[in-house]
């Protein structure tokens, strides 16, 4: 008997990152990146919140990025591990064609399916997040919001390794992922202003030819932490 | 156009004639630049036959870039509007390669892929190593979803008619990587590395198709060429991360062989460990004083602890 599909939680945060990055970079470009989170389980329930989100790459990734990224990522979250338990639980993706919304792409599943696989037992609730172009175009819309929904649906489609292809094809039904209510007006505002968003190829691409490169904070991204607050 | 003549200078004068110009000649890609100024532009009605033309093409591609396909359609009619025209030997008609190209280009930005395909098979008719029709005939399989194997066997073909075209090895590399074939990207990469021995970045992502595929002679050709790109440009960050990461992918992979063939590897591996030193050394001096320091040292911490 299968474990039961966990709830998701996606954060205004983590939504809003995500979309910038794709919006920024994803005209015929596939992007990927990390997700941060939190587990946890009340009444017989898994929950799974997206906290954060941390950009890699706007191409094909390889080897090399994908394993200095995650280094990275590891080595800052425990440099903030005090303030609380935040852990790698999650790649993000976007595919290259805006018209491709079916299934994640996959350099994204073989990386899912990696880092999924490590530890003795793995981790059976790797998400594998899929931002597709509808629900980038529904979250940034102008329409006013529906007032009898009370938390929005996220941009993304939610994916779990399959028990038995071990494949990432196993898709979390859209009624058990939910996101903050002020998402939609964090996503918007954050698109008006145009705010920057920096991932990991454009921090390391940078050095040495931009007078920027200091301010490029890939893994925190301030500039959307701050509209945040 | 003088040196003093740089395209934020030309912006603020409101100079739209040498905006466009500018950006042709810098082979920029900016279609929101080029509609505004243009569409500015095409309102005077005080240009020459030539500029007109050359003006009304750039438009019209930058049009389709952005999707404003009604300004397309409007520039490629007035481009064989014999009417417009001030010099009557300057006529463009619409058996015009040129303007053909264009139009395929349209009818491409509109979805309409069927009639694309058609105006480019009739310029290919008309001239069979017109590179241009066939490169767009790639183009249309690779826009759409579901058909990257046909989109494959038909850059497969140009590039076997047309070798030297390094911007195709490129695509043809990317196109390998999407489909996890890193081995064939590997080869794409090679190409492109005969024509461009000294790029760097180059020597970069061949570096990273090789780590990307794994197995020890991967490995050790992955090594060689990120220390090549290291060496050809100091400041190639990406270079340094990836010659790290290669150094420990190499011995990772030779951990896994047998204890014959391992023992053939220990220069090899002396020459990683080294590596993976000098790797970790630059970058602990490129993050010296940088938000990131911290994050960095206890990365490279890692790395030495395990060598």
């Amino acid at each position: 008997m299968s474990a039961p599909a966990p709830k998701i939680f996606v954060s205004a945060l983590a939504d809003t990152k995500m979309i910038l990055h794709a919006t920024k970079n994803g005209f015929s470009n596939p992007i990927h990146g990390i997700i941060i989170g939190k587990k946890s389980s009340s009444g017989g329930d898994n929950l799974l919140e997206i906290v954060d989100a941390i950009p890699v790459c706007h191409e094909v990734p390889t080897k090399p990025i994908v394993d200095m990224a995650l280094r990275l990522c590891d080595a800052h979250l425990q440099t903030q591990r005090s303030d609380n338990d935040l852990t790698i639980i999650g790649w993000y993706t976007s595919n290259a064609s805006t018209s491709d919304d079916e299934l994640p792409n996959p350099s994204a599943c073989r990386i899912a399916s990696s880092m999924s696989d490590n530890g003795e037992e793995g981790d059976p609730n790797f998400i594998l997040v899929l931002v597709t172009t509808t629900g980038i175009v529904a979250a940034a819309s102008k329409d006013s919001e529906d007032s009898t929904t009370t938390s929005s649906a996220a941009a993304c489609r939610v994916f779990l390794k399959d028990t038995k292809t071990k494949t990432f094809s196993q898709e979390v039904d859209s009624s058990l992922i939910s996101s903050e209510n002020v998402s939609k007006e964090l996503i918007t505002n954050a698109l008006s202003k145009g705010l920057p968003i920096y991932d990991y190829v454009d921090h390391i691409s940078s050095y040495g030819c931009d007078d920027d490169w200091k301010d490029m904070d890939w893994i925190t991204n301030d500039a959307i932490n701050c509209i945040a607050k | 156009m003088g040196p003093e003549e740089d395209l934020p200078t030309l912006i603020c004068r409101k100079d739209h004639l040498n905006i466009l110009r500018y950006v042709r000649a810098h082979q920029l890609r900016d279609p929101n630049l080029v509609v505004t100024s243009g569409k500015i532009l095409l309102e005077s009605k005080s240009l020459g036959d030539a500029e007109r033309l050359a003006s009304l093409e750039q438009i019209c591609i930058a049009a389709c870039d952005i999707g404003d396909l009604d300004l397309a359609e409007s520039c490629l009619d007035s481009i064989v509007n014999p009417s417009e025209s001030n010099n009557k030997s300057l006529v463009v008609t619409k058996e015009s390669a040129r303007y053909r190209k264009l139009l395929g280009l349209c009818l491409e930005a509109a979805g309409n892929y069927e009639s694309a395909a058609k105006v480019y098979d009739i310029l290919l008719q008309d001239n069979p190593s017109n590179a241009y029709a066939a490169k767009r005939k790639y183009c249309i399989l690779a826009a759409q979803p579901g058909k990257e194997t046909d989109a494959m066997k038909a850059l497969d073909e140009y590039l076997s008619k047309h070798p030297g075209d390094l911007a195709a090895w490129n695509q043809m590399a990317e196109v390998c990587m999407s489909v996890s074939d890193f081995k064939g990207a590997a080869y794409c990469y090679e190409e492109l590395v005969l024509g461009c021995p000294l790029d760097s970045n180059i020597h970069t992502k061949l570096g990273e198709a090789y780590c990307t595929a794994g197995g020890v002679e991967n490995a050790k050709l992955a090594r060689k060429h990120l220390a090549q790109a290291v060496q050809l440009d100091q400041n190639n960050l990406r270079a340094w991360y990836g010659l790290v990461a290669a150094a420990e992918g190499y011995l990772e992979e030779v951990e896994k062989l047998s204890k014959n063939k391992r023992e053939a590897e220990d220069e090899g591996v002396e020459v990683a460990k080294e590596l993976i030193k000098f790797g970790g050394e630059k970058l602990a001096g490129v993050y010296q004083g940088s938000k990131l320091a911290a994050v960095v040292r206890s990365l490279l911490t890692e790395t030495s602890h395990s060598l």
